[in-house]
């Protein structure tokens, strides 16, 4: 279910870290729904998620959240009291159990309530699959329960506004469908910042791509992948004219590039708009990988 | 998975709440691996039925147990929650805490062997624990959770103040403890205390701008090497003086008043609080 009243408004903002600038005069809306957030590294994504979870102040521009805006003290615990952040990295406490981890997470949330905190804390590790783990301890874990587990206090009271950064690394195909279906389930404004092009075709209504800090495009994913029309072809050899060709599983080349370089024409994926927008070939875009 | 099973009268007995905590322990325990048991608990009449049972159980085994210092908070009335999120500080570990301990009985040690320049020793140690132990009680670099802490609406404020007063209360009395042994005039144990306040104060009050573990060492560097020049002028005691006695309380004050004036709304070292 998509309502299209914006819940979040990033206007104008700009943070610099030393002589970097991570982020120039970003501006864009949200809705509720899921909407990706693609780009290389150093593009700025984690940045522009930990500005929007509250953690940065940008240098310039404004940020309002579920109606509020993030400058003053009490609106911005308002916005903390709805929202759901995963940084792109977490360590975790040394000798915590799975469910002690998303305890206390609850208990930073502010579910006082023991009975219900615990109950919500079986919730979520429950949405991510990790129940029978639980009270295990968080370093006998493999590095794709870990990952779920982040997931897992991300979710906890159900957040209006959800940031995820990169939270598909490390899990097998299963276990990545299992947590599009939870995403898909919620009625919350989501981010889901990601390399993954493949979560977001299968998730996302609507995609932001960010590059040196600036947004390049901005709109639904069908009017991205509508971008790589008629650029994208399968051939018998490759082609080195073609901005990226790489050998696909029928033993034929993709080839994606404005210029017209032969064979049969086929119909775009969003990764082929996304390196034909980026002018990036195969090679560098391992690389960023 | 084990092939011992508790008998079925046990499990009736645990369940009328008719046998000990040991056995009552060993029994929970063997009931979170063990279907068959579990079965036998969800049959007895006289309780509600197998997820009630269960979940009594899950309650029992799958919360994160708090260490002494938590168990020591809960059991003075703070909520079990706050106590773990107070206590899961790397600077109220039981090995941090048995390094001060060491550190001053090494320091204790030697006052006692080389006179008064072993004193000496021991008030440039003793103020410098607590002021370590406020450094590392949060932190980007020290709490694993700390990114995500900020963005959530916990009072990052309340979090920074109880951890440091725990830290504080904590380290002291060791400090205090340490300098009974002490061969010197009885003045020396407690000299140190006004030195320590301050420079926690000072610690805590700079959070502002600069990261605690930056101004901790900033001070510790300037106690130690105020310490040596003393020393090398003959007068290792100097900063122990009326007037620098004078000078902590103002200083401790000041800074006391600017941390604790601040309010919640401000930043710790650039990020939103």
């Amino acid at each position: 279910m998509t309502s299209h009243e914006p819940t979040a408004a990033v206007t104008g903002v700009g943070k610099r870290f030393r002589r970097t600038r991570a982020l120039d005069d970003v501006t864009f809306q949200l809705s509720t729904g899921v909407t990706g957030l693609l780009g290389p590294n150093g593009a700025g994504k984690t940045t522009l998620l930990r500005i929007m979870a509250t953690i940065l102040t940008p240098d310039e521009g404004e940020v309002s959240l579920l109606g509020r805006s993030v400058r003053t003290a009490g609106q911005r615990t308002e916005v903390r009291r709805r929202l759901g952040y995963l940084p792109q990295e977490l360590d975790y406490p040394r000798g915590f159990t799975a469910f002690g981890f998303i305890d206390y997470m609850a208990i930073l949330k502010e579910w006082d309530d023991r009975t219900g905190r615990h109950a919500e804390v079986r919730r979520v590790i429950e949405a991510v699959q990790l129940t029978d783990v639980s009270a295990k301890k968080i370093r006998a874990l493999s590095g794709g329960m870990r990952r779920r587990l982040a997931v897992a206090q991300a979710l906890i009271g159900t957040p209006k506004l959800l940031l995820l950064d990169e939270p598909t690394t490390g899990l097998d195909p299963e276990q990545r469908v299992n947590l599009r279906r939870v995403l898909s389930g919620m009625d919350a404004t989501i981010l889901l910042s990601t390399h993954q092009t493949e979560d977001v075709e299968a998730l996302c209504d609507r995609v932001i791509v960010l590059d040196q800090g600036q947004v390049t495009f901005e709109g639904a994913v069908a009017d991205l992948v509508a971008t790589a029309e008629g650029s994208v072809w399968m051939a018998d050899e490759p082609d080195p004219r073609a901005l990226a060709h790489w050998k696909a599983g029928n033993g034929r080349y993709r080839h994606v590039g404005r210029e017209h370089v032969g064979g049969e024409q086929v119909a775009p994926t969003l990764e082929d708009a996304y390196l034909l927008m980026r002018g990036t070939t195969v090679d560098e875009l391992e690389v960023t990988r | 998975m084990t092939d011992w099973h508790a008998s079925d009268a046990r499990l009736r007995a645990w369940v009328a709440g008719e046998i000990g905590s040991i056995e009552a322990a060993s029994i929970e325990q063997h009931l979170s691996g063990c279907g068959r048991c579990q079965a036998v608990v969800a049959d007895v009449d006289d309780v509600g039925g197998r997820d009630e049972v269960w979940l009594a159980i899950r309650d029992r085994i799958e919360p994160q147990p708090l260490n002494l210092v938590g168990r020591i908070l809960a059991r003075f009335g703070m909520t079990p929650g706050n106590a773990l999120l107070v206590s899961s500080v790397p600077s109220l570990s039981g090995a941090w805490l048995l390094g001060v301990g060491f550190s001053l009985v090494f320091a204790v040690v030697a006052a006692n062997v080389a006179g008064p320049r072993g004193v000496a020793v021991f008030l440039l140690l003793a103020p410098l624990a607590p002021l370590i132990g406020v450094a590392f009680a949060f932190g980007a670099e020290i709490d694993p959770l700390y990114e995500l802490t900020l963005s959530t609406p916990y009072s990052k404020f309340r979090l920074l103040l109880w951890r440091s007063c725990l830290v504080i209360t904590t380290t002291i009395p060791l400090a205090m403890l340490a300098a009974i042994p002490l061969d010197s005039p009885w003045w020396v144990a407690a000299a140190w205390l006004l030195p320590a306040t301050a420079f926690c104060a000072v610690t805590l009050a700079a959070t502002k701008w600069v990261e605690p573990q930056i101004t901790a060492l900033a001070i510790s560097v300037a106690w130690i090497l105020a310490h040596a020049v003393a020393a090398w002028r003959g007068d290792p005691l100097a900063a122990f003086s009326a007037a620098a006695m004078i000078a902590y309380a103002v200083v401790g004050i000041a800074a006391a008043t600017v941390f604790l004036g601040r309010g919640p709304a401000e930043t710790f070292h650039g990020r939103l609080l």
